[in-house]
């Protein structure tokens, strides 16, 4: 395929927050198995205790991420704006299960300042503004029953909290699943979407596919 | 026969530092009277404690604050209200509450299947009792005998017939409060309760100093005062009757299994504990691996079995009289809550004139006579500070110590044997039921048995700071045979009339149905009704001496451990708790075997309950298996969280066939569009 250009996807910032984002889950996702009791590895004792630093580690993330996303305007990346929105969500439902095999190009141009497209948005928005809140304000509960007893009598306590808490667990394990695979498919080849998050580069097609007007910073 | 020689030393050692016990410095030495006030030198009759010590102490008040004394007997009630009580209970203490394990229960006064007269209590379960309140008086207040009172105040129950016969008072006499038996060191209990099963109620006393030389044994049962060894002035000598508080010793005469001195625990009575209801708990400063018991991994158990006796700690120090001007404080069920300290205190003197003698004491498990007193112990807190210790190491140290009581850790196991089932529903050829113990392998009253021990298990309790935790526990699960109208438990009268042909034979009926290899008598594996044939066989027998629809009920009954307290040796490891095998929900052993058709419950009258099921187990045992859940806990590392998991697996494993799926249907296509090409 011609007009291939190589563009400046992702800044240092956002790969680096990525990936501390990623090992902060999945070291949670495993901890959390092991306090548990799926497995044992650092002992019920040592997982408690990364589990809360990691945290208590990916909180802080999420705070400085939220701060830069806010201050660098790339909050907007997240805002689903155009007005065909729900025509390009089906088409990129479409495209997956579709298109994708026959060959078809994306049908949502990515471009550094519209890297995601309406299917990931919708997922994004549950994400950072339903799943995420949800894990810290129950991880902070389940973390502070002994500082805080009022909030556990007031949510029902651990019989509500770890449920809740491990629902959000295994969401974010399957949210973690499909992520890593749908990347092989936003770029040209199946590791372009890892080798950008991790260069920062990526390769992209300009294609006359009617993508709307995206809003961009 | 050629003795031992380290047991007799250890013993007489035992003995000497018994009769050390120098007793307080401070107390006089005293005139023995009898109830007549006149000194016994000189009449020669039984020595009356309440007028000897009524000298200087208030005798009349003591014995009026003394739950010891009354166990229940000034809280009676009409049968069937006392609360969770049976329809035949009068009390919550053992004067008028049936005991499952020794199945004797107090007569009502119009009942015709009648099991104890008040002077069959004393020589049975009051062998245990003080003396004084139920063993001296009647219901009417005045002493036993002086009027004709309701049937088992005048009756006791005859051997040979089952049926009540007049009990002679004035020849017995009546049991005074003994307060020799525990503030005498190197007090006889021995003698005093072979005096009280003899039934010379009034020489209980007398023979309780047996050991001091004051006294010796006469021909008839009773005893005779030996001149010499009193005074000039015919009053104690303190190196002989040395009197002060009661000894952790003297507690142990009737409660859990207390060692003081060099005797080693175990060496008097092989694997079988002391108290056999106890659960098994040793309270000695002794090292375990010093024990004479069979243990198993005996080498490694170099710890004490109690930290505070070690520290000596003695029994007093915890349940100590409630009007003791140096310990009381006020526990927090009645204290106003401004007040942190009451200033108010007895003098000394007004304290040695008039000490209460209803102790402090905790919340037990099972209804106990003076239940208005529940709580006045002191807690563990009140002594450590468990968050300036534990909070050290232990993460969410306030969390665990709300959620588990100080001896679910500090208990890890019992040392010891214990009973686990008693079955009254067959007898041996002695007429006994079969007990069945915990922590032994092999018979309990044989020395080379190996003792294994056991693991409590932890059952929910409200405890007196209204909180619910986990204590440690054991279960002991009784069958006996109910019957009659109005229903009653079956006489141990009437199970040996019905089951036994006479002394040391079974009936032909029971034989016929029991003894499985035919060799003409039953063995302990035989003697268990495990199939309905063999409960059809026992019941006609039972119908047979006149016992209407009898049945097999099984009552469990809890015991909460207390004692036994370990220090470095508690349980530390998260894992321990925070794991599949965690021991708040290990199953535990409720009944060695379930007679056919029985149903089995917690004693209804209990405080703690059974948060899990009873299930069977593979060999027919009763098993419980708790459920942290159903107790209130949530225990992370153990219990799942339901649907949610499996849900949130199923979505898990369906995403990830959904992608492998994708993604083998784009490789499939990539290839087909290759060759195309």
């Amino acid at each position: 395929m011609s007009g291939v250009e190589r563009v400046k996807i992702y800044s240092g910032y956002e790969r680096l927050w990525h990936w501390v984002q990623a090992g902060s889950v999945m070291v949670l996702l495993a901890t959390g198995l092991e306090v548990r009791g799926v497995v044992s590895v650092l002992g019920f004792r040592g997982a408690v205790r990364l589990h809360e630093v990691m945290g208590f580690f990916l909180i802080g993330n999420a705070f400085l991420g939220l701060f830069y996303f806010l201050t660098s305007g790339a909050i907007r990346q997240y805002v689903a704006a155009p007005r065909d929105f729900a025509t390009l969500a089906v088409r990129q439902v479409l495209y997956y299960a579709r298109g994708i095999f026959r060959g078809e190009p994306h049908p949502v141009e990515r471009t550094p300042r519209a890297r995601l497209n309406p299917l990931q948005k919708i997922v994004y928005v549950g994400i950072l503004n339903v799943l995420l809140p949800l894990q810290i304000l129950t991880g902070l509960a389940i973390w502070g029953l002994e500082r805080w007893p009022g909030v556990e009598r007031a949510v029902g306590g651990l019989d509500v909290l770890v449920p809740v808490h491990a629902l959000g667990s295994w969401l974010f394990a399957t949210f973690v699943v499909a992520h890593v695979y749908l990347t092989t498919t936003a770029g040209r080849r199946p590791l372009s979407g890892i080798r950008a998050m991790v260069t920062g580069w990526d390769e992209v097609e300009p294609h006359p596919a009617p993508t709307g007007k995206e809003v961009t910073p | 026969m050629r003795l031992p020689a380290g047991p007799v030393v250890a013993l007489a050692l035992g003995a000497l530092v018994g009769l050390a016990h120098a007793g307080s410095p401070m107390h006089p030495d005293v005139p023995l009277l009898d109830t007549e006030g006149n000194r016994v030198l000189e009449t020669g009759k039984p020595v009356s404690p309440v007028r000897t010590c009524g000298q200087c102490h208030d005798a009349e008040f003591i014995e009026g604050h003394d739950f010891h004394a009354t166990l229940g007997f000034d809280e009676r009630k009409a049968p069937g209200t006392v609360p969770g009580g049976r329809p035949w209970d009068t009390s919550a203490g053992p004067f008028g509450r049936w005991d499952p394990a020794t199945n004797r229960r107090l007569a009502l006064g119009d009942e015709t299947s009648f099991d104890l007269g008040v002077a069959d209590w004393i020589r049975t379960v009051g062998l245990r009792h003080v003396g004084g309140g139920p063993a001296r008086l009647g219901e009417s207040g005045k002493p036993l005998g002086s009027e004709s009172g309701s049937l088992p105040e005048t009756h006791a129950l005859d051997a040979a017939t089952g049926r009540p016969v007049r009990w002679d008072w004035a020849a017995s006499g009546t049991v005074e409060l003994n307060c020799f038996l525990c503030h005498v060191a190197g007090a006889r209990d021995d003698a005093r309760r072979a005096t009280l099963a003899a039934g010379r109620f009034e020489w209980a006393a007398t023979a309780t100093l047996a050991g001091t030389g004051l006294v010796a044994p006469a021909a008839d049962g009773t005893y005779a005062y030996v001149r010499e060894a009193f005074t000039r002035w015919g009053a104690t000598d303190r190196t002989r009757m040395p009197l002060g508080r009661p000894t952790a010793a003297a507690c142990g005469a009737c409660h859990l299994d207390v060692v003081e001195g060099p005797v080693p625990v175990g060496a008097v009575e092989a694997a079988r504990p002391r108290d056999p209801r106890s659960g098994g708990q040793v309270f000695s400063a002794q090292r375990v691996s010093d024990s004479a018991w069979n243990l198993r991994d005996k080498e490694r158990r170099t710890h004490v079995f109690d930290v505070h006796a070690e520290r000596l700690v003695g029994c007093t120090d915890c349940h100590h009289s409630l009007n003791d001007p140096a310990r009381f404080v006020e526990a927090d069920v009645s204290r106003p809550r401004h007040l942190a300290y009451d200033a108010r205190r007895a003098s000394v003197g007004e304290f040695v004139r008039r000490p209460s003698h209803d102790l402090a004491k905790g919340t037990s498990s099972r209804p106990h006579a003076a239940s208005a007193l529940d709580g006045t112990m002191r807690r563990c807190d009140a002594c450590h500070d468990v968050l300036e210790d534990h909070g050290r190491w232990l993460p969410s140290a306030r969390r665990h110590a709300q959620a588990l009581s100080c001896e679910a850790c500090h208990v890890p196991e019992v040392p010891a044997a214990a009973v686990a089932q008693t079955d009254w529903t067959v007898l041996d050829a002695a007429g006994r039921p079969m007990v069945a113990w915990r922590g032994v392998s092999g018979p309990v009253d044989d020395p080379a048995s190996l003792v294994t021990g056991y693991q409590p298990v932890l059952l929910p309790r409200k405890e007196s700071d209204g909180r619910t935790r986990l204590v440690p526990h054991t279960l002991e699960t009784t069958w006996t045979w109910w019957g009659g109208s109005p229903e009653r438990p079956v006489r141990p009268f009437d199970l040996r009339a019905a089951l036994l042909a006479g002394p040391g034979v079974h009936h032909r009926d029971v034989l016929a149905a029991l003894d499985v290899d035919r060799d003409g008598s039953l063995d302990p594996s035989e003697l268990r009704l495990d199939a309905p044939a063999k409960v059809a066989a026992v019941r006609a027998r039972l119908e047979a001496v006149g016992i209407e629809r009898p049945r097999i009920v099984g009552t469990i009954e809890p015991t909460g451990l207390h004692h036994g307290i370990v220090s470095r040796e508690a349980t530390r490891s998260c894992e321990a708790c925070h794991a599949d095998g965690s021991l708040l929900a290990r199953p535990f052993e409720v009944a060695r075997y379930v007679p056919s058709g029985a149903t089995t419950e917690l004693v209804a009258d209990a405080r703690v309950w059974l948060a899990g099921r009873l299930v069977a187990g593979a060999d027919g045992s009763l098993v419980y298996e708790p459920s942290p859940k159903e107790a209130g806990r949530y225990v992370l590392g153990h219990d799942d969280a339901g649907w949610i998991d499996r849900l949130g697996l199923l979505l898990l494993v369906g995403t990830a066939l959904g992608v492998a799926g994708h993604a083998a249907a784009r490789a499939l296509a990539a290839r087909r569009a290759r060759r195309s090409s």
